[in-house]
């Protein structure tokens, strides 16, 4: 049961990356348009802060080049990629929520009001447009409030495709914590989606087998 | 259901069992109805995440790539000299420093002998009972003295012995 929007394996990352490690002319090149939608999608499904997407694919890109000496072959590239996301939008959110924290602060003692701060980024980030329906706008509610690393990892399961094993590379976690962490995130969304879920209702599962 | 069974259920789900399992499984739900239940929630869960969920809105732009590749540009060059080399080259040179600091280091501690003084501090013990002597020596006959001398010339180093 994958997710339709996972990085497609049509680009080769892996023989992409070996190129830019082997200084290829043009393969930086090519791997940042084969990547560049993917990887702001990927970011923008773990920040809120939409005006940061850009910024942060970009430093995701910048450190995909930077990790060309190192990068190993043997490794997937995916997963390789998503880690570099994943903890590009961890230290962002972190960030986000301190600056927010000192700003709390400063403005309970009195003091000027800093720059306007983004929302919280520790939710799956709404559509650019938030024209959402009001089905779209009940799970992503739904989603907002699981714990950060159930939330994290679902996305990573379900929107990015990844494995368990590769979630738990990416979140630098163990795979059985990984697993947990994504039944309590499912077990969760379904006990908050309880309506939404029957309205969905159709006739019994007949058949036991997976679709 | 306990968090155990809903994992199992899970990889049921998600195709991640092996075969001996997924019959297990089977098994189970023909029994229980509360977990074919929460197997046929999940399952329409796992569908509604996908079609209820617009994709983010992002889009390939010309100025973000040359943004991007001019910014990478400026990046230090690549190593010419692949990454285990690298390692194995900052290892033997690692060794070598801690090998060149610790000679260095016990080189400081150590004090210089000459031939004289390695040979005083072979008879230790009878510079002890020279020195003993010494300071007695108003106590001792002429005589004695003069042969308790002579002895020490004998043992000891003409340097050490006054």
């Amino acid at each position: 049961m994958g997710s339709s929007t996972a990085m497609p394996t049509a680009v080769d990352g892996r023989d992409l990356m070996q190129a830019v490690s082997a200084g290829q002319p043009g393969a930086f090149e090519r791997l940042v348009s084969a990547y560049e939608s993917r990887i702001k999608a990927a970011v923008a499904r773990h920040i809120v802060d939409r005006a940061s997407v850009d910024d942060l694919s970009q430093e995701v890109l910048l450190r995909l080049y930077r990790a060309r000496d190192r990068y190993e072959p043997t490794a997937r590239f995916e997963t390789f990629l998503y880690r570099i996301i994943f903890n590009i939008c961890v230290n962002h959110t972190q960030y986000n929520r301190r600056r927010r924290h000192l700003s709390f602060r400063q403005g309970a003692e009195g003091d000027e009001p800093g720059v306007p701060l983004p929302a919280d980024d520790t939710a799956l980030a709404p559509p650019r447009e938030m024209e959402l329906d009001e089905r779209a706008r009940l799970l992503h509610s739904a989603i907002e409030r699981l714990p950060e690393n159930q939330r994290r990892a679902l996305v990573l399961s379900r929107f990015e495709g990844l494995a368990y094993e590769d979630i738990a590379t990416v979140m630098d976690s163990s795979l059985q914590a990984v697993k947990s962490l994504l039944w309590r995130a499912r077990e969760n969304l379904r006990v908050a989606l309880a309506g939404r879920l029957d309205e969905e209702r159709g006739p019994p599962a007949q058949e036991l087998e997976r679709t | 259901m306990n968090e155990f069974q809903g994992i199992r259920l899970m990889e049921y789900l998600d195709g991640r069992l092996p075969p001996a399992d997924r019959a297990a499984v089977e098994e189970w739900l023909e029994k229980d109805p509360e977990a074919r239940h929460v197997l046929d929630e999940q399952r329409r869960l796992w569908s509604l995440l996908g079609q209820d969920l617009p994709e983010p809105a992002v889009s390939a732009s010309a100025e973000f790539r040359a943004v991007t590749l001019e910014r990478a540009a400026q990046e230090r060059p690549a190593a010419l000299l692949p990454l285990r080399t690298r390692a194995v080259a900052l290892l033997a040179a690692s060794l070598l420093v801690a090998v060149a600091g610790w000679a260095w280091w016990s080189a400081q501690g150590q004090v210089r002998l000459d031939e004289t003084d390695r040979a005083v501090v072979g008879r230790l013990h009878l510079l002890e009972q020279y020195d003993f002597l010494q300071a007695h020596a108003d106590e001792l006959d002429v005589a004695v003295k003069a042969e308790v001398l002579r002895h020490f010339q004998g043992e000891l180093p003409r340097e050490a012995v006054r």
